[in-house]
């Protein structure tokens, strides 16, 4: 773990439990975990948890034509989003790969919230202004102003729902805006959660208040290692620049029947001949895997390993792997020669 | 002097040829406009990114570029000028015309069906 000075904190910092343990995430200090890690991961995965996320990327998209610009080049069909819904889409090269994963929120009728991965939300702001040409559309980076908490486990609704009855109500990717704080249904096929936006100088309160409910705090690695469990890639460790959506199971965040958007051609060409060249697994060693690195048959390179996590009995991983070596039938290791052992992501 | 892909063009203007120019009066006078130009822009999106506007349209905006090619205005947005300067607009007709066509030097790749372009 190193600390620099240039790293920036979360708002949040002095509401936080004593003993938070950080790790770097981008330019940001971001919570690894509070307390004890493993405590953290079963808490997410038979509890209710709350997690901060102010370092992720948060930009609103405002005038006549931000909708029509942001459906003309991103996967999604983002005209259909009505009024206080949202969708999950990617913005990609005319290459077809991935610029950023994010979430359009429609908050009005000319205006839009897009939660993105603030890994990659540099890409996007500069993408998306190249983009906006002769349009009525202004992009502003909120990130400092909006704070963004994320609540999860099975038990996170009906605890949440104590509190704001009204998120009772709420269909999948809904919003309901309850005494400042906007709530956000965020439902995907691997988990449900719930997205809490509210001014940075609220967010303090608010946090306090859910702790004190019951909202156990966790960090990124409990967070982290729950996202490998169910094979859910992220950001930077699983894609990038480099990656093209299907290879990394994003299919449904692509609407085939839309019409033109920015790759468009290449990623309906890859689906349409079945030309996707790699599919992402989850795998697993006796031994420390790291991110990034080569996977070899012998000497020829067929994948790469992404997101890691480690314990006292492993390591699992999530890896992009050429599509005739990821039944498992055939022995693998990494370039170090760590051997390991592949599972598809819905086993 | 500095061409563009067609040699004939100057690199600083855009070029309505006579077909399409005929065209676009064709189109203008069958909707029984008197006064009318050629609005030519780009908007981001497309296979490739960029996307071709063209319109017939009463007269420029405030921002627009005006131009003046065999007899029709051609009204270009400054903001859209940087990825069109240069570019010939045609005409293609007969059974395998392709109806307007952009002849666009800043263009490095276009996609499949050709609304769209890349830089």
């Amino acid at each position: 773990m190193t600390t620099t000075n240039s790293l920036t904190y979360s708002p949040l910092r002095d509401a936080y439990p004593e003993g938070a343990s950080y790790s770097d995430i981008g330019d940001r200090q971001v919570v690894a975990h509070f307390s004890d890690a493993d405590a953290e991961y079963e808490a997410i995965a038979s509890g209710a948890t709350i997690t901060d996320h102010s370092h992720l990327g948060r930009l609103t998209q405002v005038g006549s034509d931000a909708i029509d610009l942001l459906h003309r080049v991103t996967t999604a069909n983002i005209e259909a989003i009505p009024v206080g819904g949202s969708t999950r889409t990617i913005l990609a090269s005319d290459r077809g790969r991935i610029v950023d994963v994010f979430r359009v929120v429609r908050t009005g009728d000319e205006e839009l919230l897009l939660l993105g991965s603030g890994l990659f939300k540099s890409n996007l702001i500069e993408m998306i202004e190249f983009y906006t040409i002769i349009e009525d559309s202004t992009l502003t980076d909120v990130s400092e102003s909006m704070l963004q908490l994320a609540l999860a486990g099975p038990e996170a609704e009906s605890l949440l729902a104590s509190l704001v009855p009204a998120i009772s109500e709420l269909t999948a990717g809904g919003i309901t805006d309850v005494d400042g704080v906007r709530y956000l249904r965020a439902t995907s096929d691997e988990a449900e959660e719930f997205h809490l936006l509210m001014p940075a100088d609220s967010g303090a309160e608010l946090w306090k208040r859910l702790t004190d409910a019951g909202f156990t705090p966790i960090g990124s690695q409990a967070i982290h290692r729950r996202r490998i469990d169910l094979g859910i890639p992220c950001a930077g460790d699983d894609y990038s620049d480099r990656t093209n959506p299907l290879e990394v199971g994003l299919m449904d965040l692509i609407d085939f029947d839309k019409g033109c958007y920015v790759g468009q051609e290449v990623v309906a060409r890859l689906d349409t001949y079945d030309k996707v060249q790699r599919t992402i697994v989850k795998v697993s060693s006796d031994d420390a895997l790291i991110s990034g690195e080569d996977v070899k048959l012998g000497t020829r390179t067929v994948g790469t390993i992404g997101s890691v996590i480690s314990d006292a009995d492993g390591t699992t991983a999530l890896a992009l792997i050429r599509n005739e070596f990821a039944d498992g039938a055939t022995a693998l290791a990494t370039e170090s020669g760590t051997p390991i052992v592949i599972s598809h992501r819905d086993q | 002097m500095v061409t563009s892909g067609n040699p004939t063009i100057p690199a600083n203007t855009i070029q309505v040829t006579a077909k399409a120019a005929k065209k676009v009066r064709q189109f203008a006078e069958g909707d029984g406009m008197e006064t009318f130009g050629l609005k030519v822009a780009v908007k981001g999106g497309g296979c490739s990114g960029l996307t071709y506007v063209l319109d017939i349209v009463e007269g420029p905006e405030e921002d627009d570029k005006v131009i003046e090619q065999n007899g029709i205005e051609v009204y270009v947005p400054k903001k859209a000028y940087i990825y069109l300067a240069g570019t010939e607009l045609d005409f293609s007709d007969g059974l395998n015309g392709k109806g307007f066509v952009f002849n666009n030097p800043n263009a490095t790749k276009t996609c499949g069906c050709g609304e769209s372009f890349g830089v």
